[in-house]
């Protein structure tokens, strides 16, 4: 069983980067994503003998972290800070800029819907891969996808800049 | 707003340096054991722990071989093809701070041996935080070393790879190769990597040392006592068990943030550990974390619990046995195999067959160094 263990710790660890990356997108928030993260290694582990010896352990490891993401949103959720720049914060350069503005976006749209964008146009997964993450029908990840892509459109929208140059960047 | 335009803010926004790791790889995989009732395990390795707090990459692969030195010598021993979890083959010869690195463990499977000293403080959430950490661990002949195995970083649809480096001469532990390994992502951390016997690997890591670190990672590997033949003690010792059983890995920790000490001994029939296994967990009682239980052996109240699932088209069997106070010791034993049927050559009574079997010694001068008989 140590053994056990200590291939776990191994897979963990090399993975921990993109758990994160993953997580942060979630929740906008490094310190609340760490949460997430930790969480959802530990539901890993329970599981680890079965997800050692599946061909997919990433796939599996990314449906528990979204899962933890959605099941315990409502725990986290009072903690969550749209971003807002402190009086003291130093200039930004446009990059840092239209980050900010998309994580404030992001961070308004429901969770469910930002976990459907995240899945479908960050982890690159189909209609039906994201409705097996979810727990949920295809046509209800196709109507959250369209719903989040709206919302994302209208609030990047309302943002006076400078999201704008991160989307006409992207369309170059 | 298009797909692609999604994608590439998604792309942009993910890019975002990431502050330092608080993930705690150790700490999750023992809430996770304490949760689930399992508690065979207290610790990883504090490579691994360290690697847990730690932001970024831990490990990618080495393509290009290691410089050549021929002013050091290849050692004369050969390492072992495997090492004997019953036996002390490393120890620490020498650490720095040696009072304070209090958290001592050390664990053998047959491809690594791992030793460990960690100096904790109190931290946040009633739980202490590692703020030093010494961690060495052997390879057996031919076993690929960590900095050596193949991983990606960012993403496992591999996007990015990263490896460990650059690799420079190290001077010589011991009259053998070394090198210094960087880790990326850590520009101020070094692996020290080296021969301590012909065809076997040592890495030691470091975190959380003060003045030169490099010197004092080399004074730890050059008093590092490799090929000991000390044979290790355990609180009890299992009598009549299958003849299949061998041991395939043992722990042994001491002075630890949440208990004195802990041992556990795994057997299997297969020398891979891949077969139906064995476990048993002595360590020391503690009220706080009893089991409600649902049966007694040996007049003990006890808990077992027997789980048969097919998750995800992989079925697995377990058999837990949970003994929270017997001499002031608390007993897991627990059995894995895929199937009932298949657990049923190596115990046909479960774990309820193996209690019997098993004698524990309370006083720490009676530990045994023959834990099978």
């Amino acid at each position: 069983m140590y053994e056990r263990d200590r291939d776990f710790a191994d897979y963990v660890t090399a993975r921990l980067p993109w758990l994160r990356q993953v997580a942060y997108l979630l929740t906008q928030d490094w310190h609340h994503a760490d949460d997430v993260v930790q969480t959802a290694i530990m539901r890993l582990y329970k599981h680890w003998p079965r997800i050692s010896r599946m061909e997919n352990p990433d796939g599996y490891a990314r449906t528990v972290l979204v899962r933890t993401f959605i099941s315990e949103r409502r725990r986290w959720g009072s903690r969550v800070q749209l971003t807002a720049d402190p009086p003291d914060t130093p200039a930004r350069t446009p990059d840092q800029a239209s980050q900010v503005a998309v994580r404030t976006a992001l961070a308004v749209v429901a969770p469910r819907q930002r976990a459907t964008l995240v899945l479908r146009y960050y982890c690159d997964l189909t209609v039906d891969q994201v409705a097996e993450v979810l727990r949920c029908s295809p046509g209800t990840v196709k109507s959250q996808t369209a719903r989040g892509l709206n919302a994302l459109r209208r609030i990047l929208a309302d943002t006076p800049s400078p999201a704008a140059p991160a989307v006409e960047r992207s369309r170059s | 707003m298009k797909d692609l335009d999604v994608r590439t803010l998604l792309a942009d926004l993910a890019d975002t340096p990431p502050p330092p790791s608080r993930v705690d790889v150790a700490h999750a995989m023992t809430m996770a054991r304490r949760r689930s009732r399992a508690r065979t395990w207290t610790s990883v390795a504090a490579s691994v722990l360290v690697a847990g707090v730690a932001a970024g990459v831990t490990y990618a692969v080495i393509e290009r071989p290691p410089p050549a030195t021929p002013a050091a010598a290849v050692p004369a021993t050969d390492a072992p093809a495997r090492f004997d979890p019953l036996t002390r083959y490393a120890s620490f010869g020498w650490l720095p701070a040696q009072p304070q690195l209090t958290w001592q463990n050390t664990s053998i499977t047959t491809e690594r041996v791992d030793l460990s000293a960690t100096e904790h403080v109190p931290g946040s959430l009633d739980r202490p935080v590692p703020v030093v950490n010494v961690s060495v661990r052997l390879y057996a002949a031919g076993a690929v070393p960590l900095t050596e195995r193949p991983a990606e970083a960012q993403s496992p649809d591999g996007k990015t790879t990263v490896e460990y480096g650059p690799v420079t001469e190290a001077p010589a532990v011991d009259g053998a190769p070394a090198y210094w390994v960087g880790v990326p992502g850590e520009p101020a951390k070094v692996v020290l990597k080296w021969r301590y016997a012909t065809g076997g690997w040592a890495e030691l890591s470091a975190d959380g040392l003060t003045g030169d670190v490099r010197a004092t990672m080399r004074r730890i590997a050059g008093a590092l006592r490799v090929g000991g033949t000390e044979r290790i003690r355990f609180p009890f010792h299992l009598t009549g068990l299958s003849p299949a059983l061998r041991a395939t890995s043992s722990q042994s920790t001491r002075n630890g943030p949440d208990e004195p000490w802990s041992t556990i001994l795994d057997l299997n029939t297969q020398a891979d550990g891949k077969g139906p296994s064995l476990s048993v967990v002595v360590r020391p009682a503690n009220p706080a974390e009893a089991h409600d239980p649902n049966t007694t052996v040996g007049g003990h109240p006890a808990r077992r619990e027997q789980v048969q699932a097919d998750h995800l088209g992989v079925p697995e069997y377990a058999d837990r046995l949970f003994v929270d106070d017997v001499d002031g010791l608390q007993i897991s034993i627990l059995i894995e195999a895929g199937t009932a049927a298949a657990a049923e050559p190596l115990a046909p009574d479960g774990v309820l067959g193996v209690y019997p079997a098993l004698t524990l010694h309370p006083d720490l001068a009676g530990w045994t160094d023959r834990p099978l008989r």
